[in-house]
């Protein structure tokens, strides 16, 4: 059994990036300064502290959710913005930032939470009852793409400069100024989506075996999708409400925990989960460190860390398949 | 007793697939399933599996309807053993094999004793034991296909029902499988195989079910159902016997016609 030690050193991994993530920064603040009368504490608390945490959760949350959607579609290319998701969530707190809501945290999360909401909801209209893996990706092509263009539309007649700087610069995915109470709004909704996908472990599985003999053994699909596109819809729903899209994520770290747990689709969700925490930590601590005054934003961050590792992973893919 | 098929007529959208089939098979018995391509054999055997709605009629398994049982019961009474074998990840042998336990485990539990057990007979009866740690996307198809045998008799089903086992097996593999699912039978589990080589059914076959465009043509003893005459009827080509061998006729060449028609 390798799977316990790698959960370990995974862990500590985590651990040692959350510890970065409070410690690091424009200012430093050395471990000596926590807990002690030292004014930097205030630093930790109220800037690094939510920062760290929404790291942490929403890392996991992209993590697991890649990890269910690529065993689910049996798709190592699937990611949680595959279903439309992430896109839908996006329209909404778009919608909110262009009538001028972008300033109430509460309506900006539930407006982008309703935008996941609709696009579960679109996801079980369109796929019906089927349980088809392939209908399923289908529809979420069509709603994300839908949802993009009309993302776009909504740019396009932002009122003034200002709305549109603040739509582009929300979309790219950051955790920025985020407070505690954005934390705590996010939370509960990121952790009941976990625990829903990590309950899929086992149908996962025997979903390698292909759909129907997969249903011949007991695995019932039409529910299996619902679990999957309400558990998504909950857990990257509120990530993106409270962090903006940040792609890769999902794609790229089940393929990183794969050599070292085995393929085995329910062997991938945890150190997915634990493996996407320990890579935002550590992206958004890098992030704060780059040169200038304005900080990348993550999601840009992630985008130009995941293209290069993605095309290496294709080459890898291609010479161990010989498809080319 | 038995698995009795009632009256079953199967649409695919908007063809009839299946008309009135009827028949009743035993267990201890190996049950041929033969016909032309699209004559509704796979169809059958996934009816039979409510893995496609029936449009009438309906499956007994020992008097109770199989459609109207929970998944998880059916799946621990019936073993599917299906044509094309997906094996989306590459995961050890043992592991693919260990799949074949879930309807007798609880979501969340792990493998039990009575689990352990029964993966290590199956995978001893498939003779698979040796490359169990093996991945399976490196296993040779005649591997493959035992690796997946031993995926279904780990289930313990009291029914296996195979299509088209023997599909990208060469000769000797082929044998060897139909060995193996004739002992099955033997120990008193009902089975029932898709197969295209009518020779082969007359080497294993207790049982045949002839279909032909969706209807059942004939059923009974293999001796009985195998009959030139009435495969002729069926498959539109001339058949002559030979000791266990049924051989096409005319024997010589197929006619080679030129491309394009």
């Amino acid at each position: 059994m390798r799977r316990l030690p790698v959960l370990l050193v995974l862990g500590l991994i985590v651990l040692i990036g959350f510890v970065f993530s409070l410690t690091a920064g424009k200012v430093w603040v050395p471990l000596s300064a926590w807990g002690s009368g030292d004014p930097r504490w205030w630093i930790i608390v109220e800037l690094r502290l939510p920062r760290a945490l929404l790291g942490l959760a929403i890392g996991a949350v992209l993590g697991l959710s890649g990890a269910v959607l690529q065993g689910y579609l049996r798709n190592p290319l699937a990611d949680p913005a595959l279903i439309g998701v992430s896109s839908t969530a996006g329209l909404g707190a778009v919608a909110a930032i262009l009538m001028g809501l972008g300033a109430a945290p509460l309506v900006l999360f539930g407006s982008a939470m309703a935008g996941a909401a609709a696009a579960v909801m679109l996801l079980a209209l369109l796929v019906g009852r089927s349980g088809s893996a392939l209908a399923f990706i289908l529809a979420g092509t069509v709603l994300q793409s839908l949802a993009g263009s009309i993302t776009a539309f909504l740019i396009s007649i932002a009122p003034n400069p200002f709305a549109t700087a603040e739509i582009l610069g929300w979309m790219m995915g950051a955790l920025t100024d985020r407070s505690l109470e954005d934390v705590v709004r996010a939370l509960p909704f990121m952790a009941a989506g976990c625990a829903v996908l990590a309950l899929t472990g086992r149908s996962l599985d025997l979903l390698s075996l292909g759909e129907e003999t997969a249903r011949s053994l007991g695995v019932r699909t039409g529910r299996l999708q619902a679990v999957i596109a309400l558990g998504t819809g909950l857990a990257v729903g509120s990530a993106v409400a409270v962090s903006g899209v940040v792609g890769f994520v999902g794609l790229i770290v089940p393929h990183l925990v794969r050599p070292l747990v085995g393929q085995r689709p329910s062997d991938v969700l945890l150190p997915s989960a634990l493996g996407g925490a320990a890579l935002v930590l550590f992206a958004d601590s890098l992030v704060r460190l780059a040169p200038g005054a304005e900080e990348v934003r993550l999601g840009i961050a992630m985008a130009l860390l995941g293209t290069p590792f993605f095309f290496a992973l294709l080459l890898r893919f291609r010479r161990s398949h010989a498809w080319a | 007793m038995g698995l009795s098929i009632e009256r079953l007529t199967v649409r695919l959208g908007q063809r009839t697939v299946l008309h009135d089939v009827a028949a009743e098979l035993l267990p201890g018995r190996v049950t041929a399933l033969l016909g032309p391509n699209g004559a509704g054999k796979s169809s059958l055997l996934r009816a039979m599996l409510a893995l496609i709605p029936v449009e009438s009629g309906r499956v007994l398994l020992d008097g109770s309807d199989m459609a109207a049982l929970d998944a998880r019961t059916r799946a621990r009474r019936l073993g599917y053993l299906p044509q094309s074998a997906e094996l989306a990840w590459n995961i050890p042998a043992r592991s693919l094999v260990e799949l074949g336990r879930a309807p007798h485990r609880s979501p969340f539990a792990g493998l039990g004793e009575a689990d352990r057990a029964a993966i290590g007979r199956a995978m001893a009866l498939t003779d698979t034991v040796r490359f169990a740690e093996r991945l399976t996307h490196e296993l040779s198809g005649g591997e493959r296909a035992r690796v997946l045998l031993a995926r279904v008799l780990a289930g313990e089903p009291d029914w296996l029902l195979a299509d088209e086992p023997l599909a990208s097996l060469d000769p000797a593999h082929q044998l060897d499988m139909l060995g193996r699912l004739h002992g099955y039978a033997a120990e008193g589990h009902g089975v029932v195989v898709v197969l295209h080589d009518l020779s082969h059914a007359a080497r294993i076959a207790d049982d045949v079910m002839l279909l032909s465009e969706g209807r059942l043509v004939a059923f009974g003893a293999a001796e009985e159902v195998l009959r030139p005459e009435l495969l002729e009827q069926v498959y539109g080509i001339g058949f002559e016997r030979i000791g266990v061998h049924l051989i096409p006729t005319p024997p010589a060449r197929v006619p080679h016609s030129p491309a394009g028609r």
